[in-house]
């Protein structure tokens, strides 16, 4: 028996296979590229929350009204808290380098779960914390004390615009998530069925 | 160059040198596809030399690297929609099971490695990890460390392993 197993091997370790040669170059062009991606990413998700404090810390020192500088405050109060939830649920952290096989299939079986609870809960902690904010600016702008002297009519009329495209962007945002949930449970379901289960 | 770039970019030469037959050998185990098979190998590449940047000496290099490049092909194998839907046996089943082929294939297929390469295909990923520690000569408290299974569990699918070998190659290993 072990001699059939013994031949076996040396014919498996002797069969020619396909070289590569990379160089040190190309691997650190490679790494440039997704450190890129990742760079890309966070200034996208950072750099909302930025210009929202720019435009609102503006609007505060603008109004010359309690009401006004109120809802800018509660609004960059809500941005910060969203990009916390952000941070602290939907980061994606890096795989442990050099784990075992097992260790890391616990490893992505885990960062899997973890995303998919952040997108079936983000109606919570994503548009939830905006509503404060939105719903002063629609009462304090329908009452007409900070429209900064724009007509009345404008504001009430920007008022329903903004209400009504954030009514559908929580309600569209919400659906994607839970679809993007979904396939993730997919592919924990994928990942249980590889794993060894004795 | 500052010197921890030189000590990753030199840590990747040698592995690649001393090990890249065996990396070769593993895409070919994981992916049938020839071109998929070239990209895997890249990404196992990559991901051994980025896999450096972290590497304490903890481990031996051998150990290390086949950590990084069964890893790599996990989770290819777990992107592939085509492979999750592959009727995957375990060991147990392909022992049991008759050696599949007519005549006229087993003469034609004469070659031990084309067959031994369609076994190790059929393997459940977790049984197949191990089936290529063994081929590659890596000893059962290596493969336990690799893959993460208890040494027991690994004793147990060696055991198995050498049977089937035994079983399907007794007779016509060149």
């Amino acid at each position: 028996m072990t001699d059939a197993a013994d031949d076996i091997r040396s014919l498996w370790q002797s069969m020619p296979s396909e070289t590569v040669y990379i160089t040190a170059d190309a691997m650190h062009a490679r790494a440039a590229k997704f450190q890129a991606r990742i760079r890309t990413r966070n200034f996208i998700e950072y750099g909302a929350f930025v210009f929202v404090v720019v435009v609102m810390g503006k609007f505060a020192l603008d109004s010359t009204t309690w009401q006004g500088k109120t809802a800018a405050g509660v609004m960059i109060a809500c941005c910060s808290l969203v990009v916390w939830n952000l941070h602290r649920r939907a980061r994606a952290i890096a795989a442990p380098a050099g784990a075992s096989t097992a260790a890391l299939l616990d490893f992505q079986r885990a960062e899997l779960i973890r995303q998919r609870d952040a997108m079936a809960s983000v109606w919570r902690w994503y548009f939830l914390p905006f509503v404060p904010a939105f719903a002063l600016f629609a009462v304090f702008g329908w009452m007409g004390v900070i429209g900064n002297g724009v007509p009345l009519e404008r504001v009430r009329l920007g008022v329903t615009i903004t209400v009504v495209l954030f009514a559908a962007t929580f309600a569209i945002g919400v659906l994607l998530n839970l679809l993007g949930a979904a396939h993730l449970q997919r592919q924990i379901e994928t990942l249980d069925r590889y794993k060894e289960t004795h | 160059m500052d010197a921890r770039r030189l000590t990753q970019d030199e840590h990747y030469a040698r592995a690649a040198a001393d090990f890249g037959p065996a990396l070769g050998r593993l895409a070919r185990a994981y992916e049938r596809d020839a071109d998929r098979q070239r990209d895997l190998l890249q990404d196992i590449h990559f991901a051994l030399w980025r896999s450096f940047e972290h590497f304490q000496g903890l481990s031996s290099v051998r150990t290390w690297v086949y950590r990084v490049a069964h890893n790599t092909a996990a989770s290819h194998v777990l992107k592939d929609k085509r492979a999750r839907t592959a009727r995957w046996v375990d060991l147990e089943q392909v022992i049991d099971a008759p050696d599949p082929g007519n005549l006229e294939q087993a003469h034609a297929e004469n070659d031990a490695l084309a067959r031994l390469m369609s076994l190790i295909h059929q393997l459940k990923p977790p049984d197949r990890q191990v089936m290529l520690l063994y081929l590659d000569g890596l000893d059962a408290k290596e493969t336990a460390d690799i893959t993460g299974l208890s040494p027991g569990a690994v004793a147990t699918k060696i055991h198995r392993i050498k049977a089937l070998l035994a079983r399907r190659f007794n007779t016509s290993t060149p």
